[in-house]
């Protein structure tokens, strides 16, 4: 057993590691085992120029934008459905889960038309709105799953004690969901930071980030250049979330949920 | 510290009736405690009071002043659960103080009291500490304290000591009886546990099936439970058939004298305390036989078949018998409370 | 509390959100379909093999990764020391954005990648061409791997997750009972891990089925995958092939909803479990 463990712990860590050594590598021809150039100067090249400077600018914009938005209309229709039963809960349920099921490619050309016709195509607010389509599931499922683990009783005690709304929301709910809200926005930042897509339909191609600079290289079977761009890819998404999870720490202290 | 007055209050949930027009005073200072099996209304009831639940119909007064609309947040009735609900991510003291900083107290003035009533409690070194570093009773004084420091209108208490052993148990009911008589504030107490009840309380307010049955003081409740359905809840207590004759309760034990007067001939229930049963060593004719026999320490309980096949129960710790032993089974007048159908 | 109207308050953004974005993107599709583009597309040969082969890769794919990642998933139930690491080291595959991992495949499977060139220092093969082809080929292998080196640690994971929650006690009375390690494993927890196994089924299948980057990087030039198909419709300048295209979103929609409505049934199955299961005992 501990063989199938180690194996697919190895199996998941090794296609990574091959990423990095091909990124490291300028001429890289069969049947060569290794690279001949093993060099790191070209990814200086690649890597100082005002067209990856304006990808990762806009993909980071559109991300923090998108999980914003996602967490604004997530945050009360998950308490509610944590929270309370009502008629139709189900229902929202169902809608709030749909586009993990519906293709995002599909969704996104019926959008498209929509977004045209509202002059939002190649709109940074146009492609927020779909990214935002997307993470709304997975943010969904985590705040209402923190939700139901919590409970209102913390808020009730804390009306009973004379606080009124405001206080009750910053100083005990949100404090108490943190955990939820970071994983929520995590989730939300990762999907957007991804998008392929989406971003190049509805952005038109007026807006380039990282994916959509990605992409043409892996077409043209260029992986040297592909390869830089994914670790760039992947280390500013990396980045962006330790950062996040940094300040939302020095902020909030460590909650500790209570065992039921 | 207020004068509560529930009136005709009446609760339903989804067509279920929970509570069953309840009418109750609890007079300012006083510590009242609601007694009823679990799923009665009680926590309910102490909802209601709260504020965190509106009624279906009645009306909440304090002071004479109806609050049944007043939302929790104006009420100034603070309930202490039983799993103590102190917040997790803040400190014992930033726990205590909240309701002061909700109401919008000065610093020093929110420090000063916090560290009275962390001085009352005993707890004055864990200001600093977070809930889950705390026991079981330390949680729960903090709970307390956090209530009190407000010297809320009403304390409301939802059976705060399930949780704890025994032995702590005894010691948290006498902690909160001190604590409410020096901050004169008025209680209710939820419980099941009678003996918790009477130790504490004033008064007690029987719940049974969402109906107020019975409130008066321990000792009368103890003693004269008003219908067979309290003394069934209450517990411990033998129930004889008989009939009224002559003014008379007459059953197998004999005849004794009882309030109800009227009826001859109607079909009662006579109610005896296990410790109410008397045995004496039967060299005198005897009228009954051990049959069983339960050793529990502080006293022994045996079970006992009268002349008539009757069974008893009688608790005593003063004689020995064993199984198999004949007894003379008697028990004073004024112990048989006597329940006409 | 007394939130018995805000609940609806509460939720109306969000589903004023989603029903404007999903409804109108539908409705527009909707629209714009007549008898006789349905009819012309269902009856175009590139439409039904486009079909089939999705299904069909999808189901693979879905098949493999979740009965492997289940298992791997059991197996981790009896590892003890590392269990930790390991777990973490799984996670790894399912941060990672799909586009990457596409290029490592590229990187490793083409025929002048990494496998082959091991294939020829082995001797095994002269020049690139005789290496098999895995990526850019009819049967999308090199698609399915992409999946699948996402998809196994996924349900791994869940299911790992799950079985947590699971009381051990079972285990243990079971064992007790004279049950051994397979019977323990085949009657007492995969009964209990089947709705999480039935979540995880439709979510991969879903997105094997509805995946737009990986089959348009790596697929063969002799058929596309059904969301590929009707995306190259979609910027045909001709409307008659716009109008497929949203003929064939409106089809990918309708089979989309009624995965949608099995999953939501079993998740409910999946809180009854959840309440029921690993009582803290």
């Amino acid at each position: 057993m501990y063989l199938v463990a180690w194996t697919a712990a190895v199996a998941s860590a090794l296609p990574l590691a091959s990423l990095v050594v091909l990124a490291c590598s300028a001429q890289w021809p069969f049947p060569r085992l290794l690279p001949s150039v093993f060099t790191v100067d070209h990814i200086a090249r690649l890597l100082f120029t005002p067209r990856l400077a304006e990808a990762v600018r806009t993909s980071l914009a559109m991300a923090l934008c998108s999980t914003a938005l996602t967490l604004l209309l997530v945050f009360p229709a998950a308490k509610a459905a944590g929270l309370y039963s009502f008629r139709g809960k189900e229902a929202l349920k169902l809608l709030a889960l749909l586009p993990v099921m519906v293709p995002a490619a599909t969704v996104t050309m019926g959008l498209h038309y929509v977004m045209i016709r509202a002059s939002l195509a190649g709109t940074m607010l146009g492609v927020v709105i779909v990214h935002t389509v997307f993470a709304v599931p997975y943010a969904f499922r985590i705040l209402m799953h923190v939700f139901e683990l919590t409970g209102e009783r913390h808020e009730e005690q804390a009306a009973m004690l004379g606080a009124g709304p405001w206080l009750v929301f910053s100083a005990i709910t949100l404090p108490l969901v943190m955990p939820g809200m970071v994983a929520a926005a995590t989730m939300s930042f990762i999907i957007s930071f991804s998008q392929y897509i989406t971003t190049f339909m509805i952005g038109g191609g007026r807006l380039l980030t990282v994916p959509l600079l990605l992409v043409p290289h892996v077409q043209g079977g260029e992986l040297h250049v592909a390869s830089v761009y994914s670790l760039v890819f992947i280390l500013t998404a990396l980045v962006a979330l330790i950062l996040l999870q940094a300040l939302v720490r020095r902020y909030y202290r460590e909650t500790y949920f209570l065992n039921p | 510290m207020s004068k509560i007055n529930l009136v005709g209050i009446t609760k339903s949930y989804d067509a279920k009736l929970v509570l069953d027009n309840l009418a109750l005073c609890i007079d300012n200072g006083s510590l009242v405690a609601l007694l009823g099996p679990s799923g009665s209304g009680k926590s309910t009831l102490l909802k209601l009071i709260a504020g965190l639940e509106m009624p279906s119909a009645g009306q909440v007064l304090f002071d004479d002043c109806d609050v049944t609309l007043l939302p929790a947040r104006h009420r100034q009735a603070v309930i202490v659960f039983q799993d103590h609900c102190l917040f997790p991510h803040l400190t014992v003291k930033e726990n205590v103080a909240f309701g002061l900083r909700a109401r919008g107290e000065s610093r020093g003035v929110i420090d000063k009291k916090v560290g009275e009533i962390l001085e009352v409690v005993r707890l004055p070194q864990r200001r600093n500490s977070l809930p889950h570093e705390l026991s079981g009773g330390e949680k729960q004084r903090i709970a307390l304290a956090r209530a009190c420091v407000l010297q809320p209108r009403v304390l409301l208490l939802d059976e705060p000591f399930s949780n704890l052993d025994v032995n702590l148990r005894l010691s948290m009911r006498e902690f909160v009886v001190a604590l409410q008589r020096e901050l004169k504030l008025t209680c209710v107490l939820v419980t099941h546990d009678k003996e918790e009840a009477f130790a504490m309380a004033e008064r007690v307010a029987v719940l049974l099936d969402g109906r107020l049955e019975q409130v008066d003081t321990p000792e009368s409740l103890y003693a004269r439970p008003i219908s067979r359905k309290v003394a069934t809840f209450l517990g411990d207590c033998n129930f004889l058939p008989g009939t009224i004759l002559d003014g008379k309760f007459v059953c197998t034990l004999g005849a004794f004298p009882n309030k109800h007067s009227t009826g001859n001939g109607r079909r009662a229930i006579g109610m005896l305390r296990y410790e109410h049963v008397d045995l004496a060593r039967g060299t005198c004719p005897t009228n009954g036989r051990i049959t069983g026999r339960v050793f529990a320490g502080r006293q022994t309980t045996y079970s006992v078949e009268l002349a008539d096949g009757t069974m008893l129960t009688a608790a005593t710790c003063k004689e020995f018998f064993a199984v198999g032993d004949g007894v003379f089974v008697t028990c004073a007048e004024r112990a048989m409370q006597v329940y006409v159908d | 509390m007394n939130g018995r109207k805000q609940p609806y308050l509460y939720i109306a953004p969000l589903v004023i959100f989603m029903l404007l974005t999903l409804g109108l993107s539908l409705g527009h599709a909707i629209s714009g379909l007549t008898w006789e583009h349905l009819r012309a597309v269902l009856a175009n040969r590139d439409f039904t093999h486009s079909l089939t082969a999705t299904l069909g890769v999808a189901a693979v794919a879905t098949l493999f990764s979740n009965v492997i990642g289940a298992a791997l998933a059991f197996a981790l139930l009896n590892v003890q020391a590392g269990k930790e690491a390991v777990r973490r080291t799984l996670q790894l595959p399912v941060i990672m954005p799909h586009l990457v991992v596409t290029v490592i495949v590229f990187h490793l499977f083409a025929q002048t990648g990494v496998l082959a060139r091991l294939a020829w220092w082995a001797g095994l093969i002269d020049n690139p061409n005789q290496f098999p082809l895995l990526v850019f080929d009819h049967f999308a292998i090199g698609i399915m791997l992409v999946y699948l080196y996402k998809q196994i640690p996924f349900v791994a994971l869940l299911c790992t997750d799950a079985l947590r929650g699971i009381s051990h006690r079972f285990g243990e009375v079971a064992a007790n009972l004279g049950a051994n390690a397979w019977q323990v494993a085949a009657w007492i927890y995969l009964p209990l891990l089947w709705p999480t196994l039935m979540a995880t089924t439709l979510i991969t299948f879903a997105f094997a089925f509805g995946a737009f980057e990986v089959p348009f990087l790596l697929g063969t030039p002799a058929w596309r995958t059904l969301p590929v198909e009707a995306y190259l419709l979609h910027i045909n300048i001709d409307p008659t092939a716009q109008a497929r295209a949203m003929v064939i979103n409106v089809l990918i929609t309708g089979i989309s909803l009624i995965l949608a409505l099995v999953y939501s049934r079993a998740e409910r199955l999946l809180a009854h479990y959840r309440l029921g299961s690993g009582d803290g005992v």
